[in-house]
Order: structure tokens, then sequence, then C-alpha cells
């Protein structure tokens, strides 16, 4: 009988030390269900050492090139024209960020905005040593340490792959890489990587958080009057916010290349998390440089299409 | 005798002397004849006669080739829809007066896309000012005949509240609305189910509610608003072939169902000034290019079923 008292208090003791241990918020039915598929430990360490590549790969660019980056917009005019006329559909020869009048261009002959890689590189950096600096001073075992979401449907490497600055946000709450339409996914985030463009999303409380980057150039906008839109509706921030029919959507230009912040939920109007400017000003805020390359990864083998 | 012959031949001689008196020319005389003034000389027109020259001899006339039978002109091929009917359209940027001001362009953004409905029959034209929509008066009845009938309306950019710098005032509607062939009619059955296809090749992106955002190969993102939920073909993360069904043309609107449509929006890299911003650019022209193609049978991606 004793035996089983003492039993029974070690596994009270265990349960109540265990509860503890876990995050604040952590037992809710959907979480649990998501502790069943978190990433390993390995996963995430991968993903980081990933993000280090990346910038090592940034840094050396640097002293081969020129890293500015500065965007001639007659020469991506011109080319853009000659595309046109020619019904070009191959890949230039340009090698990307080659000092030459001609832009470097997409596998589809698309000419892409050249990439300010220095500025890329400082920012990265600093991220990281702002993350490594603060976290141990400022975690909290009862919160969730900040950090990118862990890639779910790609390996960690395909963060190298897209030729241009990679854009993430740096979450402390959970994310899932499916709304609840869906059955909820699995905690982590989705990303879909190719050479010049890459989109990445995951959901949380109803919302989803949508970020796509790109150098591609599809199209050619002469009216100065759409111009003059442009400049007018952006703040000094550089983004531009606007309603739309699913929630909102926030655009900005950063080191060349161009990004766009969704967030999308059932009722808009009646759910004020998804309709109010400042939660897609804070999805914003968050972005981290997370990865990208000058040269990016060799053609995926494995025969699947991708994006 | 003789005397006789003399009389004879003196008559002769004598009447011969009469006659070249008469008939022998006077000579000219050295002197000028006086001046008369010119009288004035009535110019004669020539008398029109109705005697025909005599035709100079006729050549032989050839034998006339025969003139080759004309080809019939083509008759104008007539395109019909799915269901029999001619689409029209009207042109870019022309939106229903009092609903906006449109983009009046010619640039088609996607040249090579796949239109997004899966048979050739669809209807592009407002929502809200036609029946069923707040603006049309009476606003019931989103199934009446010319809510599902050509011609096409663009309706980018039509009034809305939203930034949208592409629009010529700075804001409006930031995609096209795309009625189903036929408008679906409670209980529905399998005969109101159509289904929006995948524009090009690529990824599902991402799904929220009524929202499904398609990432193409090229990096056009392209978005399908309002498919039925239950009824979805696709999940996040799946890649999908041009064509590939993503799902059945419905109301979804979170809480509150809208008609029955697609909102269908493409949005692309835009050099703009100097820099290149993400942003929904006109779809309209696309749409018209895609359905033609469709119609045409000139699609190799453009394999749908017999009419239900």
């Amino acid at each position: 009988m004793g035996q089983l008292i003492r039993a029974f208090a070690v596994l009270i003791t265990a349960s109540a030390g265990l509860t503890l241990a876990m995050p604040a918020g952590a037992l809710s039915g959907q979480q649990a269900a998501q502790q069943q598929d978190t990433p390993s430990p390995a996963t995430l360490r991968e993903q980081a050492l990933a993000r280090e590549r990346a910038l090592e790969a940034m840094e050396a660019w640097q002293t081969r090139r020129d890293p500015s980056g500065r965007l001639n917009a007659d020469i991506l005019r011109e080319a853009m024209a000659q595309r046109a006329q020619t019904g070009q559909q191959t890949p230039g020869t340009a090698a990307p960020g080659a000092q030459t009048q001609e832009p470097e261009r997409d596998a589809q002959g698309r000419p892409v905005a050249p990439i300010d890689w220095n500025s890329a590189a400082i920012d990265m950096r600093r991220d990281m040593a702002q993350m490594n600096q603060d976290t141990p001073a400022t975690f909290v075992p009862t919160q969730p340490r900040p950090r990118v979401p862990p890639l779910r449907n790609a390996p960690p490497s395909e963060l190298a792959r897209p030729r241009l600055p990679v854009l993430l946000p740096l979450e402390t709450e959970p994310t899932s890489t499916r709304g609840d339409e869906e059955g909820g996914g699995v905690d982590g985030m989705m990303f879909f990587a190719s050479d010049y463009f890459y989109s990445a999303s995951f959901h949380r409380r109803g919302i989803m958080y949508q970020i796509t980057g790109t150098r591609v150039v599809h199209a050619v906008e002469n009216s100065a009057a759409v111009a003059d839109q442009y400049r007018a509706m952006t703040d000094p921030q550089g983004q531009l916010v606007t309603r739309n029919e699913f929630g909102q959507e926030l655009s900005f230009n950063r080191y060349g290349a161009a990004y766009t912040l969704l967030i999308a939920c059932s009722n808009p109007d009646e759910n004020a998390e998804c309709r109010d400017e400042s939660t897609i000003r804070a999805f914003a805020g968050r972005l981290v440089v997370a990865g990208g390359s000058p040269e990016g990864l060799p053609p995926r083998s494995n025969g699947r299409r991708q994006p | 005798m003789s005397i006789a012959r003399d009389y004879t031949l003196a008559a002769i001689i004598g009447t011969g002397a009469l006659i070249a008196a008469i008939f022998w020319p006077s000579a000219p005389d050295d002197a000028p004849e006086p001046v008369d003034p010119p009288e004035e000389i009535e110019e004669l027109e020539p008398e029109e006669t109705d005697i025909p020259e005599p035709d100079p001899d006729p050549e032989p006339e050839a034998e006339p080739e025969p003139e080759p039978e004309p080809e019939p002109e083509p008759e104008p091929v007539v395109l019909q829809d799915w269901l029999g009917d001619e689409p029209s359209y009207t042109p870019a940027g022309e939106l229903p007066e009092g609903s906006g001001s449109g983009v009046e362009t010619a640039t088609v953004y996607s040249a090579h896309m796949r239109f997004p409905v899966e048979v050739p029959r669809a209807f592009a034209n407002t929502q809200l000012w036609r029946p069923g929509g707040i603006h049309a008066s009476p606003p019931w009845n989103q199934c009446a005949e010319e809510n599902y009938d050509y011609p096409w309306f663009d309706n980018f950019c039509e009034t809305r509240g939203w930034s949208t710098p592409m629009c010529p005032g700075g804001t409006g509607h930031q995609g096209q609305d795309i009625r189903p062939p036929r408008c679906p009619r409670s209980p529905y059955g399998d005969e109101d189910r159509f289904w929006a296809v995948a524009a090009d090749h690529g990824v599902i992106s991402g799904i929220s509610s009524h929202t499904v955002t398609l990432l193409a190969e090229d990096g056009t993102s392209y978005l399908y608003l309002h498919l039925d939920p239950a009824r979805l073909d696709v999940a996040t993360g799946d890649a999908v072939a041009r064509g590939e069904r993503i799902g059945v043309i419905w109301n979804h609107f979170g809480a509150t169902p809208t008609t029955f449509h697609l909102h269908f929006e493409i949005r692309q890299s835009v050099l703009i000034g100097d820099e290149i911003r993400l942003t929904p650019v006109p779809p309209y022209t696309s749409l018209i290019e895609s359905f033609e193609r469709l119609v045409r049978g000139e699609d190799p991606d453009g394999d749908y079923p017999e009419p239900y």
C-alpha cells in the first residue's frame, strides 16, 4: 500500500513539474495537438545555420562585386521593351550582379532588379547580433523565445535559394502552417522558394499571414500620374497600406526588391485584429533578413515542378 | 463645099473663143485690195451629226478569257461559348456609368494564362451595380438575365474606399468579378457547380476562409475569392498544373454570403518610377485573351466537360 502511495505522489509531482515547465498558454487543445508535430531541435539548428551561411554568402559577394545594387530604371525599361519586341523567352547571359548594361534575367528572360546586398548583409548581421545578445538577458522561461517559424514544407537550406534578401518575421506566439478550415496544420510556416522570388505563409487566431518578395520585373508602368499616386500614398517608412476584400495589404521596396504582406481572414469588418492597420504594420516591424543569397542554389534535381 | 467648111470652122472657133472668154481666169491685180474692218465672226459650233463615223477596220476581237470565279469571302467566324452564345466585351476601363473610373489599358499583364473558369462561358461584370447588388434598383435577384449575359464589363477600380494606386482616382476594386456560366439555384445540385481552375502552373501558397492564393512559376500571384470552402480541390502547399481545378465558384464571404461569383486578382511586380512594386494589376484584358483562346480551342490546357 505504501509503495502505491509513493508511486502516486511521484506521478503527481512529475505532472506538476512538467506543467510548470511548459510555456504559458501552451495547453490549448490546438497547441497540444501541434506539440505532437513540433520541429526537432536539429531542424531548428539547421535553420539557424542556413541563416549564417546566407550571411556569409552575402558578405563574400561584396568583396567580388559592386554591392550597391543601384537600379537603372532606363535599362530595365529598355530590356522590357526588347523582350516584348523579340518575344525573348530565354534567360539572359549576364552573370548575377555583373557590372554590365545588360540586366540579369530570370529563366523566362524577364529582367530582374539589382539588389543592394551590402545593406542586406549589414541588416542581417545586426539582427543576428541583436538576437544573440538580447536573448539571454530578456529571456523569460514562461515566454517563448522569438524565432523565425520553422519551415515545415521545405528544408532550411532552401532559405538560400532566392537571389534576393528573404524577409521573414520573428514570432513569439505560436504559428500554424494551415488555417482552421484546413485542419490547423502543424507548428511552423510554409515556405516557397524560387530563384528570383519567394513566398511564405502561416496562420494564427484565424488570420493568415503571408509575405511575398520578388526581383522579377513583370511590367512597366509609364504613367507619371500613377507614379505620383504611389509616392503620395507611401508613408515615410516607404510602406503603402491598403484594405481589401480579405483583410489588409502592406507593400514596400527594400534592398531593390519588392515585397508585399497580406493578412487575410474570414470577416475583416468584424475582426479588429484583421481589420486594423496596426496588425499588418506590426507584422512588417517583425521582419528580419532570414535568408537569400546572391548566387542562389543549383536547380532542384527531384523533378518536382516548383513555383 | 469649101464655103460651108469655112463657116463651120468659124463657128467652132467662135464658140471656143466665147467659152474661153467666159471661163478664163482673170489675171491677179497687184494693187492690194482695201481691207475691210474685221467682222465679228460668230463661231459656229460644230454641228452634231447623227451620222456615226465609220469605224476603222475593227480588229478581230480576241476571245475573252473567262474571268475567274471570285473566291467567296470567308464568313466571319462567330465564336460560340459553352452554351452556344456569342461572347462580346466592352472595352477595358469602360465601367458602367456611376460605378467608377477604370484603367483604359491595352496591356495584357498575364499574356499566357489559362482562363480561370473551367468552361468557356462566364460573365465578367459588376456585382454591386446590377440586380442583386447594393447599388442596383431594385437590389434583388442576382440571377436576373442581364447578369448572365454578354457583353462583359471591366470592374477593376470600381468604386471602393481602398487605396489602389493603379486606379485613376487612387482608390478602387482590386480585381475582376466573374459570374459562373449559370446562376446556381437552391437547392444546389451538381449542375450548379462550376470550377475555378489554375491560371498557371504553380503552388497554392495560402488558403484563408474565402481566399486562395496561387503563386505561379513566373512569380505572378493569382487570387481566387469566394470559392466554396466545402469543395476546395487543393490544400496549402499543393503544386497545381495549369487548368487544374481549384474549387467551386460560390458566394462564400465569411459570415455574410455575397453574390455567386469569382473575384479574381493578378498581382505582379511593376516598375513604377524608379523602383519595382508588387501590386494588383488590371486583369480584364488578360481575361478576354485567355477566354478567346479557350473558346477557339487554342489553349493547350483547355479541356472542359460537355455542357451540363
